[in-house]
């Protein structure tokens, strides 16, 4: 999937629509009508002006729904990057209602020329026509503000970074002011802005470099501030999407000299409160801006701590200092480098995932084929002793009770097996405790169960022998017989009946007949005779260079691909065997000379007005 | 009864106009006219009564342009040989009731083609100033021709009945008013929709 916004076209304003789709009709549509006309023309130069426009509007607003992405089909990051920048809700229901649009336009022009139909005047027909325009008009006026909507969201999307999701990438993230664009600028080509305070970068950028001779994406985020992330701002969650959707190897940036205006600290329980984001992804912790303070001179509180992170979630460390370059390029290889490594990882993981054989499904058999219906104790005993074993209404009857089903609901715990506790019955229970649901602890001998059924497959499949040839013809025999004798009783008793009408067979079905019943077919031949055969055609032995000295010219380029084409379809038509669908109406009329050729699909011109038109008052020959 | 009837002959009275009697001499058979006049004064109650009827039926559009009947409809010829000419196909717009069933084809006099038939009315409030889409629930009366409002036809004046459940008015005796009239002022074969004004 190509992930270029820049090629939506730009979306026409209310006013231009209506203008232009207004123009295109006078322009493409006859534009000439007298009254004295037959009225059949007046109502079809009507009807055409009205489904022109209906097809030019639904054509305009089509493009616009077809060139703009689909949230639900485009890649996750990029859906995430429009809800935050332009509301998933608000561009949805732009295109709604341009979609909805399109619909009224079509039922208000299949009204119209369905009342077009009745217009018994030029007059009457222009008012339709004119009220039908001016409705459709009126639904495109009130596109307006959508339309304004998505132009901008347009303009927009075509100055977005074209960022591919799915390709090698390096993502800079950290607190604002710690040296991300510097970064970028020193390893791509990038020229992103860097300026000593919070929030230079507003937006997402990318830059490319080469590294092992493959090139690779730099994306620059805005920096992130420690906050949950329903206070973000627009530029933040930009920041969170990239994290989020794309799979990258992640460098997250601290500056030890603490000059950005955050303690370090604070830059690492930034990374705590975002690290979800990190998981399953290369990570590598960067200490920038090395030439204000080095590591050495770092309070070793800190350093342990840093070490911690890195230990923990199997990241590499680096030392750079954008200020004079140092540590710059080791640091992009080394990104490089534990991308490359990790990609290939879950590579190969994939393979041996899907290297397994194809899986089967087995019916499991029911452990206890025998299954009595059950009876509770206590009703038998009800049943026997005549005394109630339970005291109360049950719940049924406490339903009916309350007003029936629909007011009052039987609470589920009333169907709960008993437990050793009644009251426990209605105890609160939480979906997760102690870090477990109740899932957890469902039947947990299943393991040993589908050894069993396992176990059973194998013995099924031990079990089946496939039948050899000779138990294969002697079935088919059988069958033969069956079927043999079924036609014959059908046929005795539609013989009896007389409705019998025997088939027409060819010669080696009555031969093979004559064998069953046991008489020498082999005069059969001479009493049935020869089967006859077609001449071959001339025509088809002609090729059809030997006919391009008749002509040339003009008229010879023609002719050649009119010979062509018939030989092919005589070709076609002659193969033995071949599946001969009806020749259309073309190749007939190329199939024979000018002289011989039929006039397929014209109708006798000089009699026409014997076989055309409706019949008024007056004779039947005359039309 | 018979006072209805007094109060309906009225009083009959002498006048005299003076005007008409001609200065200078008079012929001896026209001395005693005199200008005199013989009128009938009708009472106050049916004078009351009779402009109150007629204030009743004062519409936005009190007057139309008659249509002809060829404006009306078209004559549909039938038969084998196309010589009868007794059914009609209605081309304008109609409203017929929502479980309408044709005739057989063949016995229908007026075709009332589906795709002329409307249901809804654009009908705007006077004095609220706005315009409500109702439902139409039948043709009260179509000035043209009483055939027309037995047909259920819509022109130009024709008084419909809508459906103003959703507008909430509220009778005198406080129940909620569901069926009103409404005058159409436009003439909906020609903009394929029906405007009207409520009659209220
Ligand atoms: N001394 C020194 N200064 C640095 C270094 N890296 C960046 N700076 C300075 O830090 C300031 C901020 O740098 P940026 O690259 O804009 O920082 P950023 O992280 O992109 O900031 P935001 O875009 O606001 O998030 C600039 O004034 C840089 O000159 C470094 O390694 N050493
Ligand atoms: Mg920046």
């Amino acid at each position: 999937m190509n992930y270029n916004f820049k090629s939506i076209p730009s979306v026409p304003s209310a006013k231009d629509l209506i203008d232009t789709v207004l123009s295109k009709t006078q322009r493409k549509t006859p534009t000439e009508i007298h009254p004295q006309v037959q009225i059949a023309r007046i109502r079809k130069f009507y009807m055409r002006k009205v489904k022109f426009t209906q097809s030019t509007i639904e054509e305009k607003l089509g493009e616009i729904l077809e060139k703009f992405p689909k949230l639900d089909d485009i890649h996750p990051f990029y859906a995430d990057l429009i809800n935050v920048l332009y509301d998933k809700d608000h561009y949805k229901l732009a295109l709604g209602h341009i979609n909805k649009a399109k619909s009224l336009v079509e039922s208000v022009a299949k009204d119209y020329v369905r009342m077009l139909k009745y217009a018994d005047s030029l007059y009457r027909g222009k008012t339709l026509k004119k009220a039908a325009l001016g409705r459709m008009c009126t639904i495109l006026k009130k596109l307006s503000n959508s339309l304004n909507y998505l132009d901008e969201v347009r303009k927009h999307l075509a100055r977005l970074p074209s960022i591919d999701p799915h390709t090698r990438s390096i993502i800079i993230t950290g607190y604002p002011n710690v040296g991300k664009s510097s970064f970028m600028n020193n390893v791509t080509r990038a020229n992103a802005e860097v300026q000593p305070y919070a929030f230079t970068t507003k937006s997402l950028f990318v830059g490319h470099t080469d590294y092992d001779f493959i090139p690779w994406q730099v994306i620059d985020t805005p920096g992130l501030l420690d906050r949950p992330i329903e206070e973000r701002n627009i530029v933040e969650m930009q920041a969170i999407t990239a994290l989020a959707h794309i799979n990258a190897c992640i460098l997250f940036f601290i500056d030890i000299s603490e000059k950005c205006g955050y303690t370090v600290p604070q830059q690492i329980q930034l990374f705590e409160s975002v690290q979800p984001l990190f998981t399953n992804k290369p990570l590598g912790i960067i200490i920038t801006k090395t030439d204000l303070k080095r590591w050495e001179d770092l309070n070793p509180e800190y350093q342990q701590k840093i070490q911690e992170i890195v230990q923990k979630h199997n990241a590499f460390m680096s030392f750079i200092s954008n200020e004079n370059k140092e540590g710059v390029m080791e640091c992009r290889n080394q990104a490089c480098e534990h991308l490359k490594s990790f990609r290939e990882n879950v590579k190969t993981k994939k393979v041996t995932t899907y290297g397994r054989s194809m899986p089967y499904v087995s019916v499991p058999r029911a452990l206890n084929p025998s299954r009595p219906p059950h009876i509770p104790d206590s009703v038998i005993v009800e049943a026997q002793t005549g005394i109630k074993a339970r005291e109360g209404p049950t719940p049924k009857e406490m339903q009916e009770l309350q007003g029936g089903a629909g007011v009052f609901a039987i609470p589920p715990q009333a169907h709960f097996v008993e437990l050793q506790d009644d009251d426990w019955k209605w105890d609160v229970m939480p979906e997760v405790m102690d870090g477990k649901n109740i899932l957890d602890f469902v039947d947990p001998d299943i393991l040993a169960k589908l050894e069993e059924l396992e176990k059973e497959e194998e013995i099924q499949e031990d079990a089946h022998v496939p039948l050899d040839y000779d138990e294969y013809r002697d079935i088919y025999k059988v069958k033969r017989k069956i079927h043999l004798r079924r036609k014959r009783i059908q046929q005795e008793s539609m013989m009896a009946k007389g409705t019998f009408k025997p088939k027409r067979k060819n010669l080696s079905e009555v031969e093979e007949g004559f064998k069953e019943l046991g008489i020498d077919p082999s005069g059969l031949k001479d009493v049935v005779g020869v089967k006859r055969r077609r001449k071959p055609s001339p025509e088809i032995a002609t090729n059809v260079e030997d006919f391009m000295d008749v002509e040339e010219g003009d008229g010879g380029e023609v002719i050649k691909k009119k010979l062509k084409l018939k030989n092919k379809a005589l070709v076609k038509a002659r193969k033995p065997g071949a599946i001969q669908p009806n020749p259309s109406r073309k190749e007939l009329k190329i199939i024979g000379d000018e002289a011989t050729k039929a006039f397929y699909d014209q109708k006798p011109q000089h009699i026409k007005h014997l076989s055309v038109g409706k019949r008024g008052i007056g004779k039947t020959d005359r039309r | 009864m018979r006072k209805l009837l007094k109060a309906h002959d009225g009083k009959e009275v002498n006048t005299t106009d003076k005007s008409a009697v001609p200065d200078g001499a008079v012929p001896g058979y026209l001395l005693d006219r005199e200008g005199s006049n013989k009128t009938k004064i009708l009472s106050n109650m049916v004078k009351q009564k009779r402009k109150e009827k007629a204030g009743k039926w004062a519409v936005p559009i009190p007057k139309v342009k008659p249509l002809t009947d060829q404006e009306m409809y078209q004559v549909v010829k039938t038969g084998k040989r196309k010589r009868k000419m007794w059914k009609r196909m209605i081309n304008k717009a109609c409203f017929v009731g929502e479980n309408f069933v044709r005739k057989p084809p063949k016995f229908e006099r007026y075709i009332r083609p589906t795709g002329m038939r409307f249901t809804k009315a654009h009908v705007t409030h006077p004095e609220l100033n706005t315009t409500f889409y109702l439902d139409i629930i039948g043709v009260k009366k179509n000035p043209q021709s009483s055939l027309y409002t037995s047909l259920g036809v819509i022109t130009k004046g024709a008084v419909i009945e809508v459906n103003v459940a959703d507008l909430g008015l509220v009778t005198q005796g406080g129940k909620v008013v569901w069926g009103k009239y409404a005058q159409v002022t436009n003439n909906p074969e020609n903009d394929g929709c029906i405007n009207a004004v409520l009659l209220v």
